[in-house]
């Protein structure tokens, strides 16, 4: 049965899945041509300066990628359930309700977490040969939080999808759009340092939300 | 699983709102705060200063005894600062205090420091490029490399190859030896940049509080113990390479003591200001070749000291408080605390949460009533008690989602 659900959500965002891939994959290549070219021209010692003297780590066009990632899964694979009230239908499966959201979520956020680790893997290979680990350490803790702000993303979108009523929809996505603000307040390097894996936590946390959402679909509340 | 959902929501909701209303309130609220901009004055032997009215279009020029200048006069009682204006009126005077002035002396001796609590608080990479500072050449160039401290040692890096270089670092290393460095560095200062006349390296104190002098001369290093007070304990160093070539740096002690270390003797010595904590006050400082015009600001007041520039007592000083940042206002009595995540007077991201207000508690009370009210014929649930006990304690923050939740 597990199987067959994530066979089912599989289907719904394997598009998705190669879209968001294709989208990251291209920013983090256009991140990595500027820092490739700076390289060629002015040489490595210039991109050292750069990184040392300024908050620039050149992968501030890829700051709302995560994020847009994200909510795309969300709504690719969450809409579907709500049109027609399909949801009903999954709910009816021979599963405890909250095993099957548990799944539907865990689908998601793993496939997210597997994009997301992958072009961190890709960056931290390509600033391996020409950084100092002291530098790579300052790009990748000023990226986190844009990643970790595509977890949000996820969470929020699904909250708010999975809600029945408009009204309290509206809430969650407005509660959503405040807290992955803050994921966007400061944009100085390392600003997020003390507390990112409380942030991570508490996101990851925050993606049951959805849980609330589908208990009040299940109630028939209108 | 949806009923403690549903707490979490609740608790998501209110903190939410800690930050954003008030955030809201402060920006409706915001008012443009200005001190007037003061000098002290050589030739009045008093602070000169110039205040701007609320349209910012009417500029009065006076001093603290009142009095009042044109603004061809304001030029002339702060000759060392307005000079370039005087050397074009043709009305700059051949001497000051009976020292003859020219306006290459002036602008030679002139300097202005400042220091700022978010260039402080903030994360950097421990890397410092270490520039030649014998260059035959006129302008500085960028080294090739950079340094690392590490717990044991000093470690030169090439950026272009990304690799240790050896050599260099075990050069370095014998030196420190040498010298006694006793590792890790503590607290190191320096300006690494080519956009400056010349270069005075770095300043850095050892793990037993020892002060050092790290220079590169044609290649070689260059590590000079400075010897300062035992019971001086430096907390934080600021390379200065100004002009006059006068100073190596300024440094404050753990307890807030501001020093000058004096080029090219190397002795410290304290400057009679009031206590400076550089984490959390801004400073500025007008110097010229008889007085600094010391400026710190904290949260409320702007305290201004005159300090001779030969002795580096204090002459004169005066202060500016400023009501309306220390006035509490509205706020503290809608609001019972304040989230909020970034500061000024940093570069980090973290909740904070400013005082609670007691004076809130009143709303909190008449908001506890209206909850009451309004869900009076609803059953009485352990939820329901949570909620009640938190509007009487965060109020409006906890009020507004208890409504919006009810369904």
């Amino acid at each position: 049965m597990i199987k067959a659900i994530l066979y089912k959500e599989w289907i719904k965002t394997r598009y998705l899945f190669l879209l968001a891939a294709v989208i990251l994959a291209a920013f983090t290549a256009y991140c990595q041509l500027r820092i490739g070219k700076v390289v060629s021209l002015r040489g490595a010692a210039h991109l050292w300066e750069i990184l040392l003297s300024r908050d620039n780590t050149f992968y501030e066009p890829m700051r709302y990628v995560p994020l847009f990632s994200g909510v795309l899964l969300a709504l690719f694979q969450l809409v579907p359930e709500m049109q027609q009230n399909r949801l009903k239908l999954c709910l009816h499966l021979p599963l405890p309700q909250n095993k099957i959201i548990g799944i539907m979520l865990g689908f998601g956020v793993s496939l997210l977490l597997a994009l997301f680790v992958v072009t961190y893997l890709i960056i931290f290979l390509y600033l391996n040969p020409i950084l100092a680990p002291e530098l790579i350490c300052r790009v990748m803790l000023t990226m986190l939080p844009w990643y970790v702000a595509g977890i949000a993303g996820y969470a929020f979108v699904a909250f708010a999808v999975l809600e029945p009523t408009w009204r309290r929809r509206l809430l969650n996505v407005l509660a959503g759009a405040a807290f992955i603000q803050i994921f966007y307040l400061s944009s100085y390097a390392e600003a997020y340092n003390q507390v990112i894996v409380w942030l991570l936590i508490i996101t990851l946390a925050l993606v049951g939300l959805s849980f609330l959402s589908v208990s009040r679909f299940k109630d028939g509340v209108q | 699983m949806s009923k403690t959902y549903k707490i979490i929501y609740y608790i998501l909701l209110t903190a939410i709102l800690a930050w954003l209303l008030p955030w809201l309130y402060n920006l409706a609220t915001l008012k443009r705060e200005r001190t007037p901009f003061a000098l002290y004055s050589e030739i009045i032997g008093d602070f000169a200063m110039i205040n701007v009215n609320q349209n910012e279009k009417d500029l009065r020029y006076t001093d603290r005894k009142g009095n009042f200048y044109t603004e061809m006069q304001f030029d002339s009682i702060l000759p060392m600062f307005y000079y370039r204006q005087l050397v074009t009126d043709n009305r700059l005077p051949d001497t000051v205090q009976g020292v003859p002035i020219t306006a290459p002396k002036i602008r030679r001796e002139n300097f202005i420091f400042r220091s700022r609590p978010a260039d402080i608080n903030v994360h950097n990479p421990k890397l410092y490029p270490l520039l030649e500072s014998r260059s035959k050449r006129v302008d500085l160039t960028m080294p090739d490399d950079v340094f690392r401290l590490t717990k044991n040692g000093i470690e030169f890096i090439d950026m272009e190859s990304n690799r240790v270089n050896r050599e260099k670092s075990a050069l370095f290393q014998f030196v420190f030896r040498q010298k006694k460095v006793a590792f890790p560095i503590q607290t190191i200062a320096g300006n690494p940049t080519n956009r400056k006349e010349y270069d005075e390296g770095y300043l850095f104190t050892d793990n037993e509080g020892k002060l050092f002098h790290l220079k590169r001369m044609q290649g070689r290093p260059f590590l000079r113990p400075i010897p300062i007070d035992a019971e001086i304990d430096i907390a934080q160093i600021w390379v200065t390479e100004f002009s006059n070539r006068k100073y190596f740096g300024f440094l404050t002690d753990v307890n807030n003591n501001f020093y000058a270390l004096t080029a090219p003797d190397y002795k410290l010595i304290k400057v009679e200001i009031p206590p400076f904590n550089p984490k959390k006050e801004n400073m500025t400082i007008f110097g010229n070749m008889f007085t600094w015009t010391v400026v710190q600001t904290d949260k409320t007041d702007e305290i201004l000291t005159a300090i001779d520039a030969k002795t580096f007592t204090a002459i004169d000083s005066m202060a500016f408080s400023s009501p309306e940042k220390d006035k509490t206002g509205l706020a503290s009595y809608l609001f019972p605390l304040q989230l909020s995540f970034t500061s000024t007077k940093d570069k980090f991201f973290y909740p904070r949460l400013k005082e609670f207000s007691y004076r809130a508690l009143a709303l909190n009370l008449v908001l506890l009533v209206v909850y009451i009210v309004l869900f009076r014929k609803t059953k009485f649930t352990a939820t329901k008690l949570i909620k009640a006990l938190a509007i009487a304690v965060l109020g409006v923050f906890a009020f507004i989602p208890a409504l919006l939740m009810r369904g």
